[in-house]
């Protein structure tokens, strides 16, 4: 995209959260239109749950229309979208984690063994080839072993395709930054893989 | 060697994956979403003064009532006391 493309696409994404501010219906459907499956998909990598990905994907939009006004503009619309639905997804799995620890410590008094929560069910991304999906779920796993940083990341270059640059902008860091975070999340990656090798379990 | 092409394997099992799309009828739910928050959001500031106005002339005449009345009941008990203390000029 040249400077001049990218200043006018700049232009219009400010003039259609305008109109999303002023309670243009077009203007928001068509906004969810082009960024539905953007943000869905994100929550979906970070929560691998699709009740809960669809329920972020609500906040997020919900979240645009609520702020439309304070859309700057510095940033590219698609950029500040992935900020909100990164923060979202952040905070509904701190909140997650919360809720898991506190089911734990309830289990440590309950006399039901029935009652243990097990909390690594089967992800199947609806968007893997079937021959790949079993493989998937242990990345899947394994990413969530990764720290917050190297996660986003992680998603944002390999699963969304973001170029480091542009992952950079979104997670407000700089781009050495961001490859020093995929460097180690690729690590850490494969020492957690390590320890799901079947062979290893034999 | 087994392991390492295992792991290969597992990272590159997201290649060419596409993106998962939500459901067709989420968009509804956050038109409805939006419309209810409207709904209930939305409450002129004159009401919101009106109604603040009422709770302080409320709070200050429940203070007026129970200040006034605990001066009265004071002045009875002096009162009664001064009546206590003399009671045979009454007679």
């Amino acid at each position: 995209m040249t400077g001049e493309e990218h200043n006018n696409r700049n232009a219009n994404d400010t003039g259609l959260l305008e109109l999303i501010a002023n309670g243009d219906e077009t203007a928001f459907k068509s906004l969810y239109n082009r960024f539905n499956a953007q943000v869905y998909n994100t929550a979906l990598v970070y929560i691998q749950n699709q009740f809960e990905a669809e329920e972020i994907t609500q906040d997020v939009f919900l979240e645009i229309h609520k702020s439309a006004k304070g859309f700057d503009g510095k940033s590219s619309l698609s950029t500040w979208i992935y900020r909100i639905t990164i923060n979202k997804s952040i905070d509904r799995l701190r909140y997650n984690s919360r809720k898991k620890r506190f089911a734990k410590f309830i289990n440590l008094f309950s006399q039901d063994e029935n009652e243990f929560i097990n909390d690594v069910p089967f992800f199947d991304h609806p968007g893997v080839l079937n021959e790949n999906k079993e493989k998937a779920d242990i990345l899947f796993k394994a990413l969530n072993k990764l720290t917050e940083q190297q996660k986003t990341a992680f998603i944002l270059t390999y699963i969304e395709g973001l170029t480091g640059k542009e992952a950079a902008e979104t997670m407000n860091i700089s781009s050495k930054a961001v490859e020093s975070l995929i460097q180690r999340a690729k690590v850490n990656l494969r020492k957690e893989l390590e320890k799901f090798y079947p062979e290893r379990r034999k | 060697m087994k392991k390492n092409q295992w792991i290969d394997e597992v990272v590159s099992s997201i290649k060419g994956m596409k993106r998962a799309k939500p459901d067709s009828l989420l968009y509804t739910q956050i038109q409805n979403k939006l419309r209810t928050e409207a709904r209930t959001l939305f409450i002129p500031k004159f009401k919101v003064g009106i109604t603040f106005a009422g709770f302080i002339i409320l709070c200050l005449l429940n203070l007026y009532v129970i200040f006034s009345s605990s001066d009265k009941s004071e002045n009875i008990v002096k009162t009664k006391s001064t009546i206590d203390f003399f009671p045979q000029q009454l007679y």
